[in-house]
């Protein structure tokens, strides 16, 4: 008996084997994945992986990431099976985007340093990603190892605590309670000053950096189109910023050397 | 004539007739027209008549087990969707309630005693099953239109019982069910033991899961098509397998093309018999379950006509039909007739709990396992080798779970196995398999080998639990040709080993289901979040709110102590002058205030709890020594008994030294209040 689940999977599979060849499995398509099919997808990702054939395991994952799947394993899926193809640089965005989701996830961390070494291995060894992720500081390391909105939450419950000292504090006619009540709230208050600083870096490398990587030299444009002059050819693993949205296939950067100028979409991958 | 003349004139139809010109025929054809218009609108608009409703049941007569069609037809002017509430029927009396609803709407034009108007038409048909044979009356159905709600007439329905069986042998007893044949009792007498579907059940009592074959036959006696008078017309009408949603099934033998009849005694009878179905079944539940009556339709001439009939392509190259063809110039009348297989009832026996294996996977029949690779020498990490593991055999594979592999040193198993399942019919059994392939990736190099892979399965037959093991399998693995890289050295962290230990290979993907956008911590930037980090401040700030409101009476507490404080020390004051004017009635009484507003800032107490004995309690818990306790009691009892006894018992020298001791006791007071 082939069950309903089955019967899709084995569609859905068919449209990927399908499209590897042609590249057709679009994005519009994608966009409208639904939860299900996008598990469906995510789970031939892994059928493909599992027998070897990493290519179409990397197409699936990558459909399920550009429907808005964005989510650790998805990312960490895409970068190993990248990494499995040989696509060091984008394997190696792709897991960095993982760790960035999940920054406490061994099998993430494992396999961006097997990634890593192996580009630091080989010819590769000094492009820009390569060198951010490899040499990070300890203060990136620090503020990298919760979520922004972790430290929020953090935060929040010192937060409540400090409230609820001050409530102990001028509330109470015990004067060893109000004191406590004082420690408290002096303590939440130190503490939050502390963390602010953490936290406040994590909210902007993760939602304000607007960081990605070039996954393939390409030149960079003084406008939106091909017809416009060339600034600069920026190398596979150079990192830049995303300056505005992205317009015909075009999206404004600035390099490392703080020139800005136009790139395809499809060279980058944001980290 | 003027028209003046014309107005006052009216004597007679003939002049009142000849009164009028052609130009007052035109206004009255138009206003005619308008009038008529006017009632075609009052029709259509605002004629909102009581629907006409009624029901009726078709055929109005039928046997035991017919379907009959309940039919509530409304019609009704104006706007309006009508909704039928058919009655309910206990099924136990032999009608079902009617059920499986259809709608149909149709819309004419005609003068109503309302007017010219558009009349709705909705016939609403229900499906009425029966099941006992009696005279039933089927209650009125509700109406409802715009809100009014209008009965139908109630419904008579005759239902007769099945004709009997003509002598059937012996052997298919039990087996035999008459053909439906609607509103024709004596037809379906007839063809009862004639056209009926044979069911062939290889076992009625099997253990749960175990594989059973079923099939069945179209069996028609030709004897009693002929006395019938009947003949095949045209193709089959339809056929209802039955869903069996109790068991898996495996179809062998979907129902043909073409029915293939051959002939067959049993007992003293010569019948034809075409195999419709045959299927194996395996049933998901022990108790006793019912496989549903197999259903055939087909449309029979009868003699007697003029029109000539046809043959259908399942019967035309049938030897029997042909032998019949000499009936076809006479074929008329069309009948349908159902012929029927009886419900087929399962005893299934459950497994026994004794002797199961703990990792028994719910294999149920006769198995064998086979093992293979797809290579024999791989590389230690470089490779992944595909294992699989066929389990075949007489019985349900589809149930069977994938068996426990055993432990493999030097091998890693990624991912769960896929499964594929099949199956061969042979002449007498239906074999069946089901493949898991498991992917491994060897980690040590050197000559291992694959253990034996064992499933637990139930035979029926020995009624026994057995092991099927499969071969072991020798694997030649080499070291990995792949480097191993250099691990990058995040930090300078040696405290913990796990974090910069060489990673050998990249770690397997994630098999964990996808998570849903937009859940967990994510919520935290939208409202939820606001919510959150408004919480503390608001917390802190209802508390400085209450303190504020604490503080404010507190300052009130202290402005009445200072209040009594004052006060106090005026009424001393006056309690001097009194002494130094001789009024020592006076002079008591001020004394005796004084000493109570002293004690009132001093104990925090109101005016009214300022007596003695609360003086005296609260002097004690502030550790005031018990002289000074009972002095003032007594300086305030000689205080009172001289103010209200006016002054009684006090001179000069008593009241100066009273006033004296009071002073005194109370400069002592204040080193405890």
């Amino acid at each position: 008996m082939i069950s309903a689940r089955g019967v899709r999977m084995a569609v859905v599979l068919l449209a990927i084997l399908v499209s590897a060849g042609t590249g057709h499995f679009q994005k519009a398509h994608a966009a409208e994945l639904t939860l299900e099919d996008a598990r469906d997808i995510f789970d031939a990702g892994n059928s493909f992986y599992q027998h070897g054939q990493f290519a179409e395991a990397a197409q699936a994952y990558g459909e399920v990431v550009d429907a808005g799947y964005r989510s650790s394993p998805a990312y960490y899926n895409l970068g190993t099976a990248e990494a499995r193809v040989g696509s060091n640089t984008l394997a190696l965005a792709h897991l960095a985007r993982a760790q960035k989701l999940d920054p406490r996830n061994d099998d993430v961390a494992a396999n961006l340093r097997f990634v890593l070494g192996s580009m630091q291995q080989g010819s590769a060894g000094a492009s820009p990603i390569v060198e951010k992720l490899a040499n990070q500081s300890v203060w990136e390391r620090i503020h990298g190892w919760l979520l922004a909105e972790e430290w929020l939450l953090i935060i929040w419950v010192i937060l409540l605590t400090g409230a609820g000292g001050v409530s102990l504090a001028v509330l109470t006619r015990r004067p060893q309670l109000a004191m406590a009540g004082r420690g408290v709230a002096i303590g939440a208050g130190i503490l939050t000053l502390l963390l602010v600083i953490p936290a406040g870096a994590q909210i902007y490398a993760s939602k304000f950096k607007n960081e990605a990587v070039i996954i393939s030299s390409s030149p960079m444009l003084s406008g939106p189109a091909q017809r416009f002059t060339q600034v600069q050819i920026l190398a596979e693993g150079q990192l830049v910023r995303l300056m505005d949205h992205e317009s015909d296939g075009y999206i404004r950067v600035q390099s490392g050397d703080g020139r800005t100028g136009y790139v395809r979409l499809r060279s980058l991958v944001e980290l | 004539m003027s028209g003046n003349e014309r107005n006052t004139d009216f004597h007679g139809l003939g002049r009142l007739m000849r009164s009028f010109t052609a130009w007052d025929i035109r206004r009255m054809m138009l206003l005619g027209w308008i009038a008529a218009w006017c009632l075609v609108l009052s029709g259509n608009v605002f004629g909102q008549a009581v629907p006409g409703v009624s029901a009726s049941v078709k055929p109005a007569r039928v046997t035991v087990g017919e379907v009959v069609t309940y039919e509530v037809s409304v019609d009704f002017t104006g706007r309006g969707q009508p909704s039928v509430s058919v009655p309910v029927i206990d099924a136990d009396t032999g009608l079902s309630t009617p059920s499986n609803a259809r709608t149909r709407q149709e819309r004419e034009q005609y003068i109503t005693p309302q007017g010219y108007a558009l009349v709705n038409k909705y016939v609403f048909l229900y499906n009425i099953r029966t099941s006992k044979a009696g005279k039933f009356e089927i209650p009125p159905a509700t109406v409802t239109l715009n809100g009014q709600r209008t009965q139908t007439n109630s419904v008579e329905l005759t239902v007769a019982d099945l004709p009997q069986a003509r002598e059937v042998p012996k052997e298919l007893e039990g087996l035999v069910a008459p053909p439906l044949v609607s509103g024709n009792p004596e037809l379906q007498r007839r063809l009862t033991g004639g056209i009926f579907i044979l069911p062939v059940l290889a076992k009625n009592d099997p253990y749960n899961g175990e594989q059973v074959r079923v099939s069945f036959h179209l069996v028609i006696d030709p004897d009693a098509l002929r006395e019938a008078r009947l003949q095949p017309r045209t193709n089959l009408d339809g056929v209802t397998v039955p869903s069996m949603n109790q068991f898996i099934k495996e179809e062998l033998f979907p129902f043909p093309q073409d029915l293939s009849f051959k002939e067959r005694k049993i007992g003293d009878r010569h019948y034809l018999v075409a195999p419709v179905y045959e299927a194996v079944i395996a049933s998901t539940k022990s108790g006793e379950l019912e496989i549903e009556p197999f259903h055939i339709s087909m449309y029979f001439s009868q003699a007697g006509g003029s029109q000539r009939s046809q043959l259908p392509p399942g019967f035309a190259n049938d030897p029997f039909f042909s032998n019949l063809a000499p009936l076809s110039s006479f074929g008329t009348n069309t009948i349908r007739v159902i012929a029927q297989s009886p419900v087929l009832k399962l005893n299934v026996k459950p497994l026994p709990a004794g002797g199961q294996p703990s990792n028994f996977g719910g294999a149920v029949g006769e198995f064998e396992v086979t093992a293979e690779v797809d290579k024999r020498q791989a590389r230690a990490y470089d490779d992944t080798i595909s294992l699989r593991v066929k389990v075949e055999g007489e019985g349900n594979a589809e149930s069977i779970s994938a068996p426990e592999l055993p432990q493999m040193p030097g091998f890693t198993v990624l991912g769960r196995p896929t499964t594929r399942t099949g199956g061969q019919p042979t002449d007498d059994e239906y074999v069946s398999t089901k493949i898991f392939e498991y992917t491994l990736r060897p980690t040590q190099p050197g000559n291992t080998e694959i253990p034996p892979v064992q499933l637990p399965y139930f035979d029926p037959e020995g009624e026994e639990y057995k092991l099927a093991v499969s071969d072991r399998i020798a694997m030649e693995i080499a070291p990995g040709t792949r480097p191993v890289p250099t691990p990058v050295q995040v930090v300078e962290d040696e405290e913990d080993p796990d974090e910069t230990a060489p990673e050998v290979d990249l770690r397997y993907v994630s098999a964990d289901p996808l998570p849903a956008p937009g859940g967990g911590l994510g919520r935290i930037w939208g409202a939820l979040g606001v919510v959150m980090f408004l919480m503390p401040p608001a917390l802190a700030g209802a508390s400085m709110a209450m303190a504020w409101v604490n503080n404010r009476r507190a300052t009130q507490v202290v402005d009445s102590r200072k209040t009594f404080r004052s006060a106090s020390n005026e009424h001393l004051r006056e309690a001097g002058q009194a002494l130094s004017s001789g009024d020592y009635t006076k002079m008591a009484a001020e004394l005796a205030e004084g000493i109570r507003l002293h004690f009132a800032a001093r104990l925090q107490l109101s005016v009214a709890e300022i007596t003695i004995p609360a003086i005296e309690e609260n002097l004690s818990q502030a550790g005031a020594p018990p002289d000074l306790v009972s002095g003032i009691s007594r300086v305030l009892e000689t205080c009172d008994s001289a103010q209200y006894g006016g002054g009684l018992g006090l001179n000069q020298g008593s009241a100066r030294s009273l006033n004296k001791e009071a002073l005194a006791l109370l400069k002592r007071s204040e080193d405890f209040v």
